[in-house]
């Protein structure tokens, strides 16, 4: 019947795909890799703030990985390392407040941190690191 | 039945406003549950749940369940109030009846438990 017909059109993966790779170009711009350098700047600012809470990465260091990306991400495009487990209507404006640039005002006063970057060690998801590696960063998020 | 069988027992990821309005209209005619992944492409505990979000829809398979990142969608993140991802919001025929900030899977599974329940009743 036709409704099959409709519904098997939607969810053909290869055509989703492409579909979205297309609406990238020309209107998401957070697919793309952030800068080396950027990551880097946001690796080191990590471990360091890390030691200083005394908190820990996440055991699963993807996690770690792909926040400290997005971190990146918005210090290249924004100026500012904006967390990337938020929504805003406006980042720059956002940016400019500053209020969740990292380490943002909870976790700065509370230790809450949303995104399980820096995790106080009593989390259940808490590691026993406060160290990770650019090459630790590339291999957890290669297949992304 | 309204809900097509291809949907079933998957996470299925809306990439425009278009297919979010028809996913949401089906969805409420069906009266099913429709559980929402308010996601984004850098959020560690997004990427952290996914999975788990997969299985989820493997095993409720009278759930519908939606992707959504708020980069791509943005007009609907705004409308629908998102602010910290990733966010789950529980949908029934119309309403948001529930939802879930952050990668808590056990709420997660005790929440769709909870709706379901009541939508099927």
């Amino acid at each position: 019947m036709t409704s099959q017909a409709c519904s098997f059109a939607v969810t053909v993966p290869s055509v989703a795909s492409p579909l979205r790779r297309h609406r990238n170009l020309h209107v998401v711009r957070a697919q793309v890799e952030p800068s080396e350098k950027s990551i880097e700047i946001m690796r080191k600012f990590s471990e360091q703030y890390a030691r200083k809470s005394g908190t820990y990465f996440c055991v699963d260091k993807s996690v770690t990985s792909v926040v400290i990306k997005g971190l990146a991400d918005h210090k290249d495009s924004l100026g500012a390392p904006l967390c990337p487990c938020r929504h805003y209507d406006d980042k720059p404006a956002e940016a400019q407040q500053g209020f969740w640039n990292c380490p943002c005002v909870p976790m700065r006063e509370r230790k809450e941190c949303h995104c399980m970057l820096f995790l106080t060690p009593e989390n259940d998801f808490a590691g026993k690191e406060q160290a990770i590696t650019l090459d630790e960063i590339r291999e957890t998020t290669a297949n992304m | 039945m309204a809900g097509s069988s291809s949907e079933e027992g998957q996470v299925f990821s809306v990439h425009s406003v278009d297919a979010w309005t028809d996913h949401l209209n089906k969805g409420n005619e069906s009266k099913k549950l429709i559980v929402v992944d308010f996601t984004a492409s850098w959020c560690g505990p997004c990427r952290f749940i996914a999975p788990y979000l997969g299985e989820l829809a493997k095993k409720y398979t009278n759930v519908i369940f939606l992707k959504v990142d708020v980069d791509e969608l943005k007009s609907v993140a705004q409308d629908w109030a998102v602010e910290a991802m990733p966010t789950f919001m529980f949908v029934k025929e119309g309403s948001i009846v529930d939802k879930v900030v952050g990668a808590k899977k056990e709420e997660l599974q005790q929440k769709i438990e909870k709706h379901v329940a009541t939508a099927s009743a």
